[in-house]
């Protein structure tokens, strides 16, 4: 069967770092670093305006000379991201990812914001792939 | 078989290696330039650290560190795991699930040659999920 992102790639329930677009840099970056993840949803009352990942910290805001403290997530922001919805093939959410360069796309289901899809999912993929081509090889 | 030199590790333009002096700030303008996501800490050719996007995260802004006032060596990874260029691809993929790693820098006899990234491996993984997707096609 083909795999879809939900439930497939990630679960029904996770646990997004969600922030408003008035946090500064600093208190989204620790709460990345508590979470162990690479981005942040800036939300409105559920709604995604915006995702700030560990790119952008570097990008957007250390090597322009940015203060982390003074700099808020929407003037850093990408606002308006794109995304995927919760039903749709796991192939093309990577092809979204591989043309755009992204490491993380937000997942919708019926227009509502239920997680976050990381290049991170998609490990398992590689090491099928990999193992699957080295068992082909040493059957010839 | 695929091995890292000469089947994986291809591009070296990305190479991006800067001494252990350098400043976080300097460091991030590069690794923006560059379009990479980690940078290399050498000296004389030789590997001393590696210091990544996420090392930005939890080492400097979390912990509040001024990217100007901090080196490389504060932050960086020091003597980071690496792969010699005879390492077979899945060994490389393993290495990198097994330690979290993004990258993985390529040694040769104590000379530091270049980096793997998992970006490297990605165009594997969507020609599986594309071939998979097919198949289901034409069972369908």
């Amino acid at each position: 069967m083909e795999r879809k992102i939900v439930p497939d790639v990630i679960g029904q329930r996770q646990q997004l770092l969600e922030m408003p677009a008035s946090a500064t840099v600093r208190e989204a970056v620790r709460r990345m670093c508590e979470r162990k993840v690479g981005a942040v949803l800036v939300t409105a009352d559920g709604a995604l305006q915006g995702i700030f990942t560990e790119r952008d910290l570097m990008h957007r805001v250390v090597a322009v000379g940015r203060d982390p403290d003074a700099t808020r997530l929407e003037e850093v922001m990408t606002a308006d991201p794109d995304t995927v919805g919760a039903e749709e093939h796991a192939v093309d959410a990577l092809a979204l990812m591989s043309q755009r360069g992204y490491r993380h796309l937000p997942v919708l289901e019926k227009g509502r914001l239920i997680g976050i899809v990381s290049r991170r999912d998609f490990l398992g993929e590689e090491i099928t792939i990999v193992e699957e081509e080295l068992g082909h090889e040493q059957r010839f | 078989m695929r091995r890292l030199v000469p089947d994986v590790v291809t591009d070296q333009q990305q190479l991006l290696a800067l001494p252990r002096a350098t400043s976080v700030r300097t460091a991030a303008q590069a690794m923006r330039e560059r379009h990479v996501g980690a940078v290399l800490v050498a000296a004389d050719g030789r590997l001393e650290g590696i210091f990544t996007e996420r090392d930005m995260v939890n080492r400097v802004v979390a912990e509040g560190r001024d990217p100007d006032q901090t080196t490389l060596a504060e932050v960086m990874t020091a003597d980071p795991d690496t792969a010699s260029p005879s390492d077979t691809a899945i060994a490389a993929l393993r290495r990198m699930q097994d330690g979290g790693y993004r990258h993985l820098p390529v040694v040769d006899r104590g000379r530091l040659i270049g980096i793997v990234s998992r970006r490297d491996f990605h165009g594997e993984e969507k020609a599986r999920l594309d071939e998979e997707s097919g198949l289901w096609e034409k069972i369908g």
